[in-house]
């Protein structure tokens, strides 16, 4: 499958023509969600997702993966549209199934994230963030409906859009967190 | 029960099980926190072994092999011998592409182009490099290199990683690993990608084998993103994502203060150089702001991908202390019209190199930044397919080629090394590809023996087993 990826990347080192996957052309639908194991290996340029994760070039066999923490690796969970569709997922989730208020929604997420409850001193920190996300994007409704617009997983109808991006900020902070993308 | 912090640091699982190879693991929390100022993270060579030469390097790798016949290295008797066979004293044993097997008769061909000496240093260099050649005083041209493939790919791997085979750290990956970053606002290793067509580019050219992925080299982009991801998703803005992260560091500290986990502090330096990435990349690949004079002198224009581009660019990272920076130019493969086709690369390079050459040495930052120019390999003497004057090829070769090196320690207005009359054996001072590679390590301040990684149950080098340091190449 073929996740999102940026233009031009492919072109960049093709030799054009006649040869296969020498333009990239991304999934619809559920391919959009498959396992990393499942996208497309280009020999000559992987996912730059997967690259960036240290995912070995299958050039040598490979017994240990190192362990990294980079930048980069921060600007992808960050930034690419499959992450920031996930946050925004996890939100509409979170909306649908996580309770009637804050403090229970707000739990439910981390424990999706992390497998355990907040602590007090967490929840404080993430009410903190979870309000000020409110008030900014009360304030600003066109941020809010470019952040929710983000990949193609289906909107729910009838959601107030500041709400759903506020909780699709929160969600992308909670993606994260050191402890949810390394199991300790 | 409360703990001191070296034992809970020894007890959490990732610290027992894994090795940190971050190379931030070690570093406190508030180092990490301490602004945005400048500062080196270490490498992993806990001093240098010699005083260096240089701080960085920055690599003009010439995709598809330049042809040394027509650019670096006269032959004058090869448009004598115009026409005629290659003598089989010459030719001996040597290994040929399947393709100059296939067609028997190897012609010689004479350059079409005429060669003149230039500067003080009384440089030859082809007609085809004006720009090139007013900057000879300041270039080492080494005219003995050899390699050990006839084939593109395992060629410039073996360049770039010192392995005909796939899977090694390219020179930038181990001079990141080796030495770390000089500045804390870039990644330390950045590649710059120009031209169309001819042999494709693969990001193991820029790749860390099996190194950590930190020490890959970064694509910077002529277009979108110029580091991939670095821009925030719409509707979220720069502010807004720093209140975000100031909310993801205040947990991910509560979580470093319960579990003394030091690859926590580590991630939240990882995020701040991420953030700092995003404010100082568009500024950095931005090149309106410069003077009309430098992007004439360069042949640049903002906005464009080219050659040009990336060579000012590269001055650019060398003046933000970016530590190796790899730019690789296509389209150097000139099996048929070779005279159209170097007409045209050259038009393309050599304004821009001597331009970055020049720019460097006016800054002052030619005598600690080693600049590198070079493809994978030469050209041979003889035609490959029809002897056409004025439209004939040349095949890959192996056995001889030349690049040139300017500043970071090396002797400018050097020509070392010399090859036949043929331009097909080296004679003289032949300096292989794993002694450029330890030469290149040892302006650094790196032995080049001693800079290893165990993998697969060995200790791994740039140059394998082999390399020698070419003193004569050094000041």
């Amino acid at each position: 499958v073929r996740p999102y990826q940026p233009p031009g990347l492919w072109e960049q080192v093709a030799v054009g023509g006649a040869y296969s996957s020498q333009t990239y052309v991304q999934s619809r639908g559920p391919d959009l969600y498959r396992r990393g194991v499942y996208t497309y290996w280009k020999r000559s340029l992987p996912h730059p997702a997967l690259v960036a994760f240290d995912a070995p070039t299958r050039e040598l066999c490979t017994v240990t993966r190192p362990r990294t923490n980079t930048p980069l690796q921060a600007l992808v969970l960050l930034n690419d549209p499959t992450f920031v569709e996930a946050a925004r997922a996890l939100a509409q989730r979170t909306l649908r199934d996580g309770g009637a208020d804050d403090t229970a929604r707000l739990t439910y997420a981390f424990r999706l994230c992390t497998g355990r409850r907040p602590t007090s001193a967490e929840l404080r920190v993430l009410t903190r963030v979870l309000h000020g996300q409110l008030r900014h994007y009360r304030a600003h409704p066109g941020a809010a409906r470019a952040l929710v617009a983000v990949g193609e997983f289906p909107r729910p109808a009838g959601v107030d859009v500041g709400v759903l991006a506020a909780w699709t900020a929160v969600g992308n902070l909670l993606l994260n967190l050191d402890e949810t993308i390394t199991r300790g | 029960m409360h703990l001191p912090a070296p034992v809970r640091q020894a007890l959490t699982r990732r610290a027992f099980l894994g090795r940190s190879a971050s190379g931030l693991g070690s570093l406190a929390l508030a180092a990490l926190l301490d602004g945005e100022g400048r500062g080196a993270t270490g490498g992993a060579l806990p001093r240098l072994h010699f005083a260096p030469t240089a701080k960085r390097v920055i690599w003009l790798f010439m995709s598809g092999g330049p042809s040394h016949l027509d650019l670096f290295d006269p032959k004058p008797r090869l448009a004598r011998l115009q026409g005629k066979e290659l003598p089989e004293s010459v030719r001996g044993n040597e290994r040929f592409s399947a393709n100059t097997l296939r067609q028997g008769k190897l012609l010689i061909a004479g350059s079409p182009f005429s060669f003149a000496r230039h500067g003080r240093s009384g440089a030859e260099l082809s007609e085809l490099l004006p720009h090139t050649a007013r900057v000879a005083d300041d270039l080492a041209f080494v005219r003995g290199m050899q390699t050990d493939s006839i084939n593109h790919d395992p060629a410039v791997t073996f360049l770039l990683t010192g392995a005909l085979l796939p899977g090694r750290p390219t020179v930038g990956a181990w001079v990141s690993y080796g030495l770390g970053s000089l500045n804390r606002n870039f990644p330390e290793f950045i590649v710059l990608l120009s031209g169309s067509g001819g042999q494709p580019l693969r990001a193991r050219f820029w790749g860390q084998g099996f190194l950590p992925s930190n020490h890959q080299g970064v694509p910077l982009r002529p277009a979108g993103d110029p580091v991939l991801y670095a821009s925030n998703p719409p509707g979220i803005s720069h502010a807004n994502r720093r209140r975000l992260l100031d909310g993801l560091h205040e947990l991910n500290r509560l979580h470093h203060d319960a579990t003394g986990d030091p690859e926590v502090a580590a991630r939240i330096g990882a995020y701040e150089m991420a953030f700092r990435m995003q404010a100082s990349v568009p500024g950095l690949t931005d090149l309106s702001k410069e003077p009309d004079r430098v992007l004439a002198a360069y042949g640049a224009e903002p906005g464009k991908s080219s050659f040009a581009n990336n060579c000012l660019l590269a001055r650019r990272l060398a003046e933000r202390d970016v530590r190796f920076v790899q730019l690789l130019h296509r389209d150097w493969d000139h099996h048929a019209d070779l005279p159209g086709g170097l007409r045209a690369q050259c038009r393309l390079t050599d304004r821009p190199a001597a331009a970055l050459v020049k720019d460097l040495k006016a800054r002052g930052l030619l005598d600690e930044t080693l600049v590198v120019w070079g493809g994978e390999f030469g050209r041979t003497p003889f035609a490959q397919g029809k002897l056409e004057p004025g439209r004939f090829g040349r095949d890959h070769h192996a056995r001889a080629f030349t690049v040139w090196l300017a500043g970071g320690g090396v002797k400018p207005g050097l020509t070392l090394g010399k090859t036949d009359e043929f331009g097909f054996h080296v004679v003289e001072d032949p300096v292989h590809v794993h002694d450029l590679q330890a030469t290149i390590l040892r302006c650094l301040g790196i032995d080049h023996t001693k800079l290893t990684y165990r993998s697969q149950g060995r200790d791994f080098r740039l140059t394998d087993v082999g390399g020698k340091v070419v003193t004569k190449l050094l000041r």
